[in-house]
């Protein structure tokens, strides 16, 4: 049986590196992605140091009013302290000026007498640069601010958390002993990873195969070779598993490509910045625990795309022709994002045990609590148990509807 | 040796094969004949273990092909009428391939893969991919597929169906070089000369029965027929309307009415012109 697995494979194999249009799709898609990701980002990168080093044109009216606002303005290498044109507003309307700030000429003052002072920003309408802008000037003015509310506060002999007299202190509390919390750290971007993950992970692992086995068994029918399969004493077992073997293969790789170039996006996203890394700014300080959560990851994730490819298979291999293998394969496509919502949003946080027991939910379960509020060890187990062990049955049909006349005589 | 005893296929209501009993002894050709749809696919299909019989047995060299069909597929070659190739590789793969699926490897699989290559004369496209093969093409690397692991049985399902002149001699020379080797050679075809030609016995089927057996001669002489083709349509015509007639009588008796009436309808349909 190993044999006839071997040559199945090793000619499936063959047969999916000759299939430019196959390796498109399942390869070559998920390693462009983050090319063209990569261009679109290194020309914005390019756009903002070309920007950063001649600096944005901006004019400060009354600076001498506030000078450390200025000097914090100055500080700030993306922005050029300009002196006032003599029509603003043509230059604001040509580009030639993207922002003037405008401080009260009484503002010293004010600020003296402990009142509020109110600034005026008039930016241009000229493309991303203005955001740029507004985004640098405001957080200056939050620096300065901080300080001079500060001195405030002294002066009148409070600090800071009388400003504040209630304050939330979070924590998540895992499961004793493993998992989520202790395993990714609480600063883990867990919304990302607790929702998207498992609708990603169900997509990706059901799309990577899923033609390519669709080829491997009603494309079999659909190109008249399957008798001639059928008529060599090779063991019919053999045969499906050793092209089951082949569709896991590709959609792991397919799996795993995907899920770095999320990992690099991430990655790339959280060494922006400050104000442009506020979803991830935790990540890389994570990025040596992540390594065990990967391993979770990955073995939740096998047995997964086992199943799913087998039980693809076992439906394709019914089907009389890729018309009527789409069809059954359309109610799948719709029902399996439906069950990872379902995972996601339909369980409550510490399901019981069974929920792990389930199928495809049970998996999708594990991986939401891994990335969000905790999963117990045992229950990890228990859901990777019951995932190969769902792999293992949908293998066991895949081979038994391969080897039914019923099924591979239909259309032939 | 090929033998069928009582073999019947049962898909549901339809009964493709229904008892067929014959036996095709090595070193001879045996013929099947039929028209389209009489069940001649579905009983080599039984006979190479594709597929499973309701009832009887097909035996190989004295081997059950329903309890040990991997046995009986390693000794039997069966060319799929309807057969189609992998377009991404090459005759030479696809017949790698097979040999390796019969169990073949190594030196002894090359050798055969040549062997079978210059024999079909497939050498000029044997490193072509299949893709844009021509009928004939196709033809001939399936048959390489079924003949690449020496069996001693040959199943051939309408070996000539899409072959030119040159190659549908070709195959018949084949045929005929099968039975000098010794092997049990079982063609279906629907070409009476061609049966003529190459069998020693054709056996006629007819919705899914055998109504005769015999040499080719033996059958024109049965039915005094002056050709094959003459004794196959006197055999075939005569059951048809023995199975139409008996259709009637055990239809109920308002379908009797229905079908006299319709008649008689038709009838007067095509006078009315004349009239």
């Amino acid at each position: 049986m190993l044999r006839v697995m071997r040559t199945v494979f090793a000619w499936e194999t063959l047969d999916l590196l000759r299939d430019r249009r196959a390796l498109f799709f399942l390869f070559a898609v998920p390693l462009l992605v983050p090319f063209l990701g990569a261009i679109a980002g290194m020309f914005v990168l390019w756009q903002v140091a070309r920007q950063t080093d001649e600096g944005i044109p901006i004019v400060v009216v009354n600076g001498e009013q506030l000078p450390g606002l200025v000097d914090r303005l100055e500080d700030l290498r993306i922005l050029e302290l300009v002196a006032m044109p003599s029509d603003p507003e043509e230059a604001l309307q040509s580009g030639e000026l993207v922002a003037v700030l405008e401080i009260p000429p009484d503002a010293a003052e004010a600020l003296e007498a402990e009142e509020q002072v109110a600034l005026n920003l008039t930016s241009s309408r000229n493309g991303w640069l203005p955001d740029f802008a507004v985004m640098a000037i405001e957080s200056a003015l939050d620096d300065y601010g901080d300080v001079v509310l500060t001195e405030r506060l002294v002066r009148r002999d409070l600090d800071r958390g009388w400003l504040e007299p209630i304050r939330l202190e979070r924590e998540i509390a895992a499961p004793a002993g493993v998992a989520a919390a202790s395993v990714t750290g609480d600063a883990f971007p867990s919304s990302l990873g607790s929702v998207f993950l498992p609708l990603a992970v169900a997509s990706w692992a059901f799309s990577g195969g899923l033609n390519l086995v669709a080829s491997m068994t009603v494309g079999e029918k659909e190109r008249r070779t399957m008798e001639s399969l059928l008529v060599t004493p090779a063991s019919r077992i053999g045969v499906v598993l050793g092209k089951i073997a082949l569709s896991i293969l590709a959609s792991a790789i397919t799996v795993g490509l995907w899920s770095l170039d999320s990992l690099g996006y991430t990655f790339l996203l959280s060494t922006l910045p400050a104000g442009f890394s506020g979803l991830t700014s935790s990540f890389v300080g994570q990025m040596g625990s992540l390594g065990l959560v990967v391993v979770w990851l990955v073995l939740l994730m096998l047995p997964f795309m086992t199943m799913t490819n087998a039980f693809v298979a076992a439906v394709c291999a019914f089907a009389k022709n890729y018309r009527e293998s789409n069809l059954f394969l359309g109610v799948l496509q719709l029902l399996l994002p439906g069950m990872a919502l379902l995972a996601v949003f339909g369980v409550g946080a510490s399901p019981p045990g069974a929920v792990y027991a389930l199928p495809v939910v049970g998996v999708l379960v594990a991986m939401r609590d891994l990335f969000g509020g905790g999963i117990a060890p045992g229950m990890l187990v228990l859901a990777w148990v019951a995932a190969a062990l769902y792999a293992v049955g949908a293998v066991l049909l895949a081979a038994y509807v391969f080897s039914r006349e019923w099924a591979l005589m239909r259309g032939v | 040796m090929i033998e069928t005893q009582e073999l019947t296929k049962r898909f549901r209501k339809i009964v493709a094969v229904d008892g067929v009993s014959f036996t095709c002894r090595d070193g001879e050709v045996f013929g099947l004949l039929g028209p389209n749809g009489a069940g001649k696919t579905t009983l080599l299909r039984l006979i190479a273990s594709v597929l499973e019989p309701t009832a009887g047995a097909a035996l190989v060299d004295g081997l059950n092909a329903r309890k040990e069909g991997a046995r009986v597929r390693a000794r039997v070659g069966l060319l799929v009428e309807s057969a189609g190739l992998y377009d991404r590789f090459t005759p030479r793969e696809h017949l790698r391939f097979y040999g390796r699926l019969q169990g073949m490897g190594g030196a002894q699989l090359e050798q055969r893969v040549e062997a079978v290559l210059e024999m079909l004369e497939m050498v000029d496209f044997a490193d072509r991919r299949a893709e844009g093969f021509s009928a004939g093409m196709c033809r001939r690397v399936v048959l390489g597929q079924a003949l690449v692991h020496d069996p001693p049985n040959v199943v051939l399902d309408e070996p000539t169906a899409g072959l030119d002149v040159m190659s549908a001699r070709n195959v018949r020379a084949l045929v005929a070089r099968f039975r000098e080797e010794g092997r049990c050679v079982l063609i279906s075809t629907h070409l009476m000369d061609e049966a003529q030609r190459l069998c020693d016995r054709v056996a006629i089927v007819h919705k899914g029965r055998l109504q005769a057996l015999g040499t080719p001669a033996e059958l024109v002489a049965q039915t005094d027929a002056s050709s094959l083709e003459e004794a196959f349509v006197c055999i075939v015509g005569a059951e048809q309307l023995r199975a139409d007639l008996w259709e009637e009588q055990r239809a109920p008796r308002w379908y009797q009415f229905w079908r006299r009436l319709k008649r008689s309808l038709k009838g007067r349909s095509r006078e009315q012109p004349d009239a």
